[in-house]
Order: C-alpha cells, then sequence, then structure tokens
C-alpha cells in the first residue's frame, strides 16, 4: 500500500496501454446485428465477416446491438457517420418492422445503400402428423366449408412467419386465428402437443420433426421447390397466389451517401465471402442456405418483395399499435 | 397519526405507482375473452395493487407509534456518489457527442467509476482509492478483453484513431 | 438396468478421455469465473467461445459448452449467498437465506451446503436423465398455454412465502414486479405498453439489469447508510468453513426433495430450473421447525441446499426437451443446438440412435463436471470466505464497477447502466420502508409469463375460461395453488400475530 507500489502499477499500466494501442492502430470495420449472440443472424454475420476480414485485409467484426425487433441497430447505422465503418445486417424485418409501426422512422430505400444479399430461406406451414390436411387446398377446403378457430402459430406480431399466414388467409379468402408467441422454441412443443393445430416454422429448425414425421408440411415459401422436402408445393403454385414467393432473406447494407470506392470494395469482398466455399460449406451444415446477390441485385429483390409485405400488412392490418 | 410510517409511505407509494399504470392500461385496448387487448391484464393488476396499497395506508394508521416502522435519516452521499459512479461509467465508455466527450473506453472509465464509487463511503483516502482503481482496472482489463474477449473498446477513441 | 449401465459405460468412455476431461474442466473454469462475475451470463460467453469450438468434435465442443453452463450456476450461486447478487432468476431463492447466513459468519457452510447440494442433486439428475429421458419429454410436450398459466398462477402465489416479513407488503411487490414486467412489447398484440415510445423499452427491462439496481446498488446503498460498523462485524465471527455434523444432517432431506423437484420440473421450457427451485423452497419453509431450528428466511441451512439443489437438478432436465425433442428451453440450450447443428448433427429424437457416443458422452460428462465443480469449489471456498474479511470500502466499489460492466455487456447498450441506476434508487426506497426485494423480482419473472399464457390459452379456446379447470393439469395446478393460500393464510395468520406482539414488548 505505499507509493512505489502505485508506481509499480502505473508502469505496468502504461506497458499494457502501448501494448493496446498497436494492436487497434487499424481501426476494424463493426458489422451492426440487431438480435443476438448465437442466433441465426448472428451466426451468417460472423461467418461472413471472418471470411470477408481476409478478403478486405481489414478487421470485420460483429456486434450485437439487440432491441426493437433489430431496429435499435438500423437506427445506430443511421445515425453514424457514411464512411463504411459500419455494416449493417438487414432483413425481412428491416422492411416489415417500419410498415406496421409508424414509430419507426426506417426507410429501407432512402437510408442504405444496399451491398449485397447473403442468405434466403423458406418457411412452411405445419401441421401435426395425426392432423387430417396433407397438403394446403385440403386445409382450404375445409375452411371454406365453414371449419372454425383453426389456429396459427408464429413467432410474434409482424414477423415474416406472420405475414404468411395473413398472405395466406387474404389470398385463400379464409380466416385462421393467429397464435402470436415470443420467439420460436415454445412453438414446436404446443404444435407436436396438439395445443395449436398448424405452425409457420422457418424450415431449417423444422427439418428434424419432419424427417422424425411428427409434424408435416402442407406449403413452403420460397420461390424455388426445396430438394429437402421436394414433394411439398410452393406456395407460388398453389391457386390464387399467382407464383408469388416470401423467403427470408438477410443482407448487408451500409449507411446511404457512403462513397461509392467504398461500397464498391464493400460489395466485393461480400460476394466474395458468401460465394466461398468454407463460409458456403459452414452455412449449409447449419440448415441456412447461401443465396448471393450483389447490391443492386438486392435492392430490385428488396423492393419486388416489399410490395408483397404492403399488400399482406395493410388488408390484414397488421399493425403493433392501437 | 401514523403508527407504522415505512407502510404508510410504501402503501401509498403502491397506490400511485397503481394509478399511473391504470391510466397507462386506459390508453390500451381492453379487447374480448377471445382475444384479450393489452389493456386488460396491465389495468386489473394496477387495481390490484392501489388497493393493496390503500389497506396498508390505511392499516398503519392508529396511535401507538411503533419506532421499528421509522424510515430513519436518509443519506444522500450514497445515493449520489454510487449512482453517480454507475452514470459515469456509462458516459466514459461510450462518450457523450453533445458536449464533444468521445468514449474514453474501459481503464479510463474503470478508474473513474471506482474512485467516484469509493468517495460514497465515510472513510475515503485518496491514496487507497487509487490503488484500488489501478487494481481493478488492470484486472478488468485481463478478465473482460483478454480472457472473455469481450467487444469492449480499452483507450479513449482518439488515441486509437 | 442393464441396457441403463451399457449406455453409461459408452457414455464414460467417452467422457474419459483426456481431450475431452480437459474440455470439461476449463469449461467449469470458464462457467465458474463468469458465473461469479455479476450480470455476466452463459448466454453471452457461449456465444462468444461458439466459433472457437467449430474445430473440436461435437462431443468435445459440447462437454465444454455443458461445463459453462453449470459452472456458471455454481458461481451464481456464490455470488448470491457472498454479497446478495442474484445473476439469474434461479439464484433469488438462494440470496434469502444465503446471504443471511453470510451474514452471520456461515458463509462457509452455506457455500458448501450450495456445493454438495448441487453435486448430489447433478447425481440424482444424469441418473435420472439417462434413465427416463423420453417419458420426461412427453411431459414437456403435455404443458398446453393453459396449463403454463395454471403453474404461474401457482409460482406467484408461491412466491409470497419467499416473503419473511408483512404478507401483504410481499404481495404488493409481486404486483409491482408484475407492473415493470408488462413494460415492453406486448407478445399477444405487439403493442408497446409504457415505453413512452422509447424504442430501447421496447424488449422490455432486462431480469439483470433489475436485479442488479435492486439487488447490488440498493444494498450497497442500505448498508453505506447504516453506517459500516454493521458490516464490519460479520466478517470477524467467522465461524467453520464446513458444514457441522447437525448442519450435514439438516440438509441431506433439502437435498433429495429437491433434486426430486428439478428433475420434474426442469424439464418445462421457460424458467423450470427457476420455478423448482422455488417449490422447494416453498416446502422448506412449509416444513416444522424444529426446536432449536433458525426460521428459513433468517440464514438456515435448508433455505439453500434445498433450493441449490433443485435449480441444479432442474439445470440437468432442462437438457432433456433439448436432446429428445430438439427443442431448446432456453437460450443457452439454443446456443448448444447451434453448436450441434454446426457439426452436422440434427438434434431431435433421433440423437439417442444416431449418435450414442454423442448422448451417452454427454450425459456422462454432466456427471463430471459436477464432480469437478464439486472438487474445484470446496477448496475455494476458503478463498471465497475470505473475500468477506476484506474491507468492505473495498468491496464496494468493485461491485459497484462489476455490476456497472456486467450490465453493459449483456446487451452491449450503455441504455441499460442508466435504467440500473434508476432501479438502484427505486430498489434503496423500498428497502428504506422495508419492503423485501425478492418478491419483486419473481413478479417480474413470472407476472409476463402468466399473461402472455392466459392470452394465448383464450384465443385457443376461442374466449372459454373454462379451459383452466377442464384441462386436468391446469386443473391440479389451481387446486394446489388454492390449497397453498390456504396453507399461508391458516398459520402465517397465527404466527404473524404472535411475531406481532413480541415486537410490541
Amino acid at each position: 500500500m505505499n507509493c512505489r507500489n502505485i508506481l509499480k502499477f502505473a508502469a505496468a499500466s502504461c506497458a499494457l496501454v502501448t501494448c493496446v494501442a498497436s494492436a487497434q492502430s487499424d481501426k476494424p470495420i463493426s458489422v451492426i446485428v440487431g438480435y443476438s449472440a448465437g442466433g441465426s443472424a448472428d451466426f451468417v454475420s460472423r461467418t461472413v465477416a471472418s471470411e470477408m476480414s481476409k478478403q478486405l485485409g481489414r478487421q470485420v467484426i460483429v456486434e450485437n446491438v439487440t432491441g426493437a425487433s433489430g431496429m435499435l441497430a438500423a437506427q445506430k447505422v443511421i445515425n453514424g457517420p457514411a464512411d463504411g465503418s459500419m455494416i449493417y445486417m438487414g432483413g425481412t424485418d428491416t422492411v416489415v418492422i417500419p410498415m406496421v409501426n409508424s414509430k419507426v422512422k426506417v426507410n429501407w430505400e432512402k437510408d442504405y445503400q444496399p451491398l449485397g444479399r447473403m442468405t434466403s430461406f423458406p418457411m412452411i406451414v405445419a401441421v401435426n402428423s395425426n392432423s387430417p390436411y396433407n397438403t394446403l387446398p385440403d386445409l382450404i377446403a375445409d375452411l371454406r366449408k365453414g371449419k372454425k378457430d383453426f389456429t396459427y402459430a408464429t413467432p410474434g406480431i409482424g414477423t415474416m412467419q406472420h405475414l404468411y399466414g395473413a398472405l395466406i388467409n387474404k389470398n385463400a379468402k379464409v380466416s385462421m386465428v393467429h397464435v402470436p408467441y415470443k420467439g420460436g422454441a415454445q412453438i414446436a412443443t404446443d404444435l407436436m402437443g396438439g395445443h395449436v393445430e398448424s405452425a409457420i416454422l422457418v424450415l431449417s429448425t423444422a427439418m428434424p420433426f419432419l424427417k422424425d414425421g411428427k409434424i408435416k408440411a402442407l406449403s413452403m415459401s420460397d420461390t424455388a421447390r426445396s430438394p429437402a422436402i421436394p414433394n411439398v408445393k410452393r406456395i407460388g403454385e398453389e391457386e390464387g397466389f399467382g407464383g408469388l414467393s416470401l423467403p427470408l432473406w438477410q443482407g448487408w447494407f451500409v449507411k446511404a451517401g457512403t462513397p461509392s470506392d467504398v461500397v464498391a470494395a464493400y460489395e466485393k469482398a461480400l460476394l466474395g465471402a458468401v460465394n466461398n466455399v468454407d463460409v458456403q460449406a459452414k452455412l449449409k451444415a447449419s440448415g441456412i442456405t447461401p443465396a448471393p446477390l450483389n447490391g443492386k441485385e438486392l435492392g430490385t429483390f428488396v423492393k419486388q418483395q416489399a410490395g408483397i409485405y404492403k399488400d399482406v400488412v395493410e388488408s390484414a392490418r397488421i399493425s403493433l399499435e392501437e | 397519526m401514523v403508527k407504522h410510517r415505512q407502510n404508510f409511505v410504501f402503501g401509498l407509494l403502491c397506490m400511485l405507482m397503481g394509478i399511473a399504470f391504470a391510466i397507462g392500461a386506459k390508453g390500451y385496448s381492453v379487447g374480448t375473452s377471445a382475444r384479450m387487448g393489452a389493456g386488460f391484464f396491465p389495468f386489473y393488476v394496477s387495481c390490484l395493487l392501489i388497493l393493496l396499497g390503500a389497506w396498508i395506508s390505511v392499516t398503519s394508521l392508529g396511535q401507538d407509534h411503533k419506532p421499528e416502522g421509522n424510515i430513519g435519516k436518509l443519506y444522500v452521499r450514497p445515493v449520489i456518489f454510487i449512482l453517480g459512479a454507475n452514470l459515469l461509467f456509462g458516459v466514459l465508455l461510450v462518450g457523450l457527442p453533445s458536449v464533444g466527450l468521445p468514449p474514453m473506453g474501459l481503464l479510463v472509465s474503470v478508474f473513474a467509476t471506482v474512485i467516484v464509487a469509493a468517495m460514497a463511503g465515510r472513510e475515503f483516502v485518496w491514496r487507497e482509492a487509487l490503488l484500488l482503481a489501478s487494481v481493478l482496472a488492470a484486472s478488468c482489463f485481463v478478465l473482460f478483453v483478454v480472457m472473455l474477449k469481450l467487444n469492449l473498446p480499452v483507450l479513449p477513441s482518439f488515441l486509437t484513431a | 438396468m442393464n441396457f441403463l449401465l451399457d449406455n453409461l459405460s459408452i457414455g464414460f468412455s467417452v467422457a474419459l478421455t483426456l481431450q475431452n476431461l480437459s474440455y470439461a474442466l476449463i469449461g467449469c473454469l470458464m462457467g465458474t469465473l463468469i458465473g461469479v462475475l455479476p450480470g455476466l451470463g452463459p448466454v453471452a460467453t457461449i456465444a462468444m467461445l461458439l466459433p472457437a469450438t467449430y474445430s473440436l468434435s461435437p462431443v468435445t465442443a459440447l462437454i465444454m459448452l455443458a461445463g459453462i453452463y453449470y459452472g456458471a450456476q455454481y458461481g451464481g450461486s456464490t455470488t448470491a449467498i457472498l454479497v446478495n447478487l442474484p445473476g439469474e432468476p434461479s439464484s433469488i431463492v438462494t440470496t434469502l437465506d444465503g446471504y443471511e447466513m453470510a451474514k452471520n459468519g456461515r458463509a462457509g457452510p452455506a457455500l458448501s451446503a450450495a456445493a454438495i447440494g448441487s453435486f448430489i442433486a447433478g447425481t440424482i439428475g444424469t441418473v435420472g436423465l439417462a434413465a427416463f429421458a423420453v417419458p420426461l419429454a412427453s411431459v414437456a410436450i403435455k404443458f398446453g398455454p393453459a396449463d403454463y398459466f395454471s403453474l404461474m398462477v401457482f409460482g406467484l402465489i408461491g412466491a409470497v412465502v419467499l416473503a419473511s416479513g408483512s404478507l401483504p407488503k410481499a404481495i404488493a411487490m409481486i404486483l409491482i414486479g408484475m407492473l415493470v414486467g408488462m413494460i415492453g412489447t406486448d407478445v399477444n398484440s405487439g403493442v408497446e405498453r409504457y415505453s413512452f415510445d422509447m424504442p430501447e423499452l421496447a424488449d422490455g427491462i432486462g431480469f439483470v439489469v433489475v436485479a442488479m439496481g435492486v439487488f447490488g446498488y440498493g444494498e450497497i446503498m442500505q448498508n453505506l447508510s447504516r453506517g459500516e460498523i454493521h458490516r464490519d462485524l460479520l466478517t470477524r465471527k467467522l465461524t467453520g468453513l464446513m458444514p457441522t455434523k447437525e448442519d450435514m444432517k439438516a440438509m441431506l432431506p433439502p437435498i433429495l426433495r429437491g433434486s426430486a423437484i428439478g428433475s420434474i420440473i426442469g424439464v418445462l421450457p421457460g424458467g423450470g430450473a427457476m420455478l423448482a427451485a422455488f417449490v422447494s423452497y416453498t416446502i422448506e419453509k412449509k416444513k416444522k421447525l424444529k426446536p432449536d431450528e433458525v426460521p428459513l428466511g433468517k440464514g438456515n441451512i435448508r433455505g439453500v441446499a434445498g433450493p441449490e439443489s433443485a435449480n441444479n437438478a432442474g439445470a440437468q432436465a432442462s437438457f432433456v426437451p433439448m436432446l429428445t425433442l430438439g427443442i431448446p428451453p432456453n437460450p443457452v440450450m439454443a446456443l448448444m443446438i447451434g453448436a450441434m447443428m454446426i457439426h452436422d448433427i440434427q438434434p431431435g429424437p433421433q440423437v439417442i440412435s444416431s449418435n450414442p457416443e454423442l448422448f451417452w458422452g454427454l450425459i456422462a460428462s454432466m456427471w463430471i463436471g459436477n464432480l469437478m465443480l464439486v472438487v474445484l469449489n470446496l477448496p475455494m471456498i476458503g478463498m471465497w470466505v475470505k473475500l468477506l474479511t476484506v474491507p468492505y470500502r473495498w468491496l464496494f466499489p468493485s461491485i459497484v464497477l462489476f455490476c456497472a460492466i456486467g450490465v453493459f455487456t449483456t446487451n452491449n447498450t450503455v441504455w441499460d447502466i442508466w435504467m440500473v441506476a434508476i432501479f438502484g434508487l427505486c430498489g434503496y426506497i423500498l428497502m428504506r420502508l422495508g419492503a423485501e426485494v425478492a418478491p419483486l423480482m419473481l413478479g417480474l419473472v413470472l407476472g409476463p409469463m402468466m399473461e402472455e399464457n392466459l392470452r394465448r390459452a383464450l384465443v385457443i379456446s376461442g374466449g372459454d375460461w373454462s379451459v383452466f379447470v377442464t384441462r386436468p393439469i391446469s386443473a391440479f395446478l389451481l387446486l394446489m395453488a388454492a390449497l397453498l393460500v390456504v396453507l399461508i393464510l391458516s398459520p402465517a395468520l397465527k404466527k404473524r400475530r404472535e411475531e406481532a406482539f413480541k415486537e410490541d414488548d
């Protein structure tokens, strides 16, 4: 407890400080992810970020800013500088949440510059294996005959799963009852326990139950049939759905106004990273489908999807406000 | 008048909180049985709290004063310094752009927080506080940054830029 | 029985390799470390370490992650006992008698009771898991929203038992906790309640923030207001590190009861382990006191041993839905499933047959992990108790610091730091008014779950309230809740009147 000890400490801390300073001289790029560590958005970002670091020769680190369905992260990037120091991990929520909650002032078209899409994967409409229905038309026919109180579970209001159910209600002119949950875990249990009649699940998380014969898939939402469940019709093939599709997707954006050379460099590195064999293998192993698109293509894709979301949100009056 | 002051004030606080939440709940729909609205549950919980608060306050009235129910002297010093230390940690760690304070990083924040927190005690000794702060700053660096690899800025941003 | 032995021998042959043992050890050490640090949870750590496990074999990776999970539980109870800081919902109950024991100079026996109880519970849980994993899994499936609602009713009524002071005040604290829990996005309608249009409040107020505020800062400010004499006294009259023979005798039955409760309730997704801890405490509190025994809530070793065992057995049981159904009951398990998928193993019912070495290896390593923890922790008790001899004027700035860092790193937002200050102030005021904060925490955790399941059950039943009594599980739980009310009211009223008279004298 004397002065000499304090001095020693000061010396030691100084040494520490210089060593830390040199390690941080090259400022890393942060990828702002709006969901907690360990989830699929986080996993995809981390996997792609580490490969992108190699391509750019600059550290790319993932930062989790959780809250408000990912909107805190979206806002953080908008509030930051337009110099490419932050990349925003966007997805369906980026487009849907501002549509269902007018308090959220995020406009994906104006606020961001798309870098590229990383993944796209389908959802399915699932029922318990004891259910009498084997295809979506079976169910729709019964609902039209006047079956009431048919429930579908989703991970919450304003999620893509909710939109998928609402889309079926809208286009098939039926009314299934929406049962929102808090996230996905409890849904699988309740579906298998027969507490809800159907649920809308992400295909990869539903796969083990499908393989095991505990649940059946009636419909899937992607642009093409999935090799994992080749016999399940995609929603676009059904009557009255006019070929549309409703996949979940994830992509990276930077703040609008970022210098074009920075955008071009990031775009190239991102495309390279998502096309990398190891990255693809890692993603596929976790049931995530890599689906690379460049920035421009992503913009076109999102614009087309946003039209569908808007239709469903408006016709089903999905809203997070009262 | 009031025989148990703690209970009296506690009951009043419960009523206040209940009223505030009940007013808030009025803004949300009550809904129907089949689709209960967002306002139903908080409204009834608030009402229960108001009733209970009223009961606690009323039963604390009476003539035979209970000394164990006294609230005692309120000490401002620990409140200011402990909460102040906590707030200072947040401000220093991420910076306060509105007054032009850059993020100062973990080491500076730890130092300041520990010293301010230590001031909450009655026997504050500068030398001791400085030593404690140094030890904690070093151990935080080792613990959180080196061992647990948490994503924390270590140094002030103007040194790393 | 034979197949059980066969399977366990497969398991042990996998788990007892040098590599797996060393990763189990690393996991346990890491876990203990993060558990002891207030506010840091296993979720963040496991998420950070996940990439590091990609290169390991799946069994090894899972063994290490499981080690972190258990270690964190162990570490968490250490902080709860020593400094009255529950890092997660399941250790709220431990603070009640654990911290009282520490104040009476019996931190050593309290920590040993937690360690020994956890180990015995872990052993029972492992055997239970090995023998009954499949039937237990069906319990998890049978619970529907209506049953969860009734379980929460039972739990909240039980929360009253946690209070050692005034009954109406405890109920008021539960209600306050429930209301605070209502803040944020309402699951059933998507409406943001009481959020004042602040996006930071959209996800509600986290457990860690409230716990660090009311327990951590509230307690420190309360202690400093009282003066330090009080605090320094308790460190001086430290009595023995190890539990005495009487302690051992007193804690064994609660440990066994707690293990049984934990093994069953723990399989329920969403707070199973916490409810188990909590039911165990209720039972211990309702048991008749021996003539020379300290009442629960005043530092009774049964109040530490029972809930800690229930909690650990519950943690063990929470692997059941994950391994047999592929359903993660809590975020840690979700991460574990992620770890399995990366290694191309689809979690689910087929794991037992398709990867027996993984399933049984993991189960065996759970037991080994528990053994390691008890071996690691018993000698460390001496060190922990020494921590209490550190003068309080050094200890409290450190606690403030670790709380602040822990709170910040949970979500990486500085907003939580402002919130923890607000709750610190609230906690201080409530403590000054003689209110207990443990019931508030339980209201905070259980209230929103109760509302969510009530409303979901009614959506599914089309607004028919009778589901709560026509479903057998729900009806049974409501009946139990009613019994509990009777149990609480009858002797408590009498006792409380006696206490009141005593205080008057």
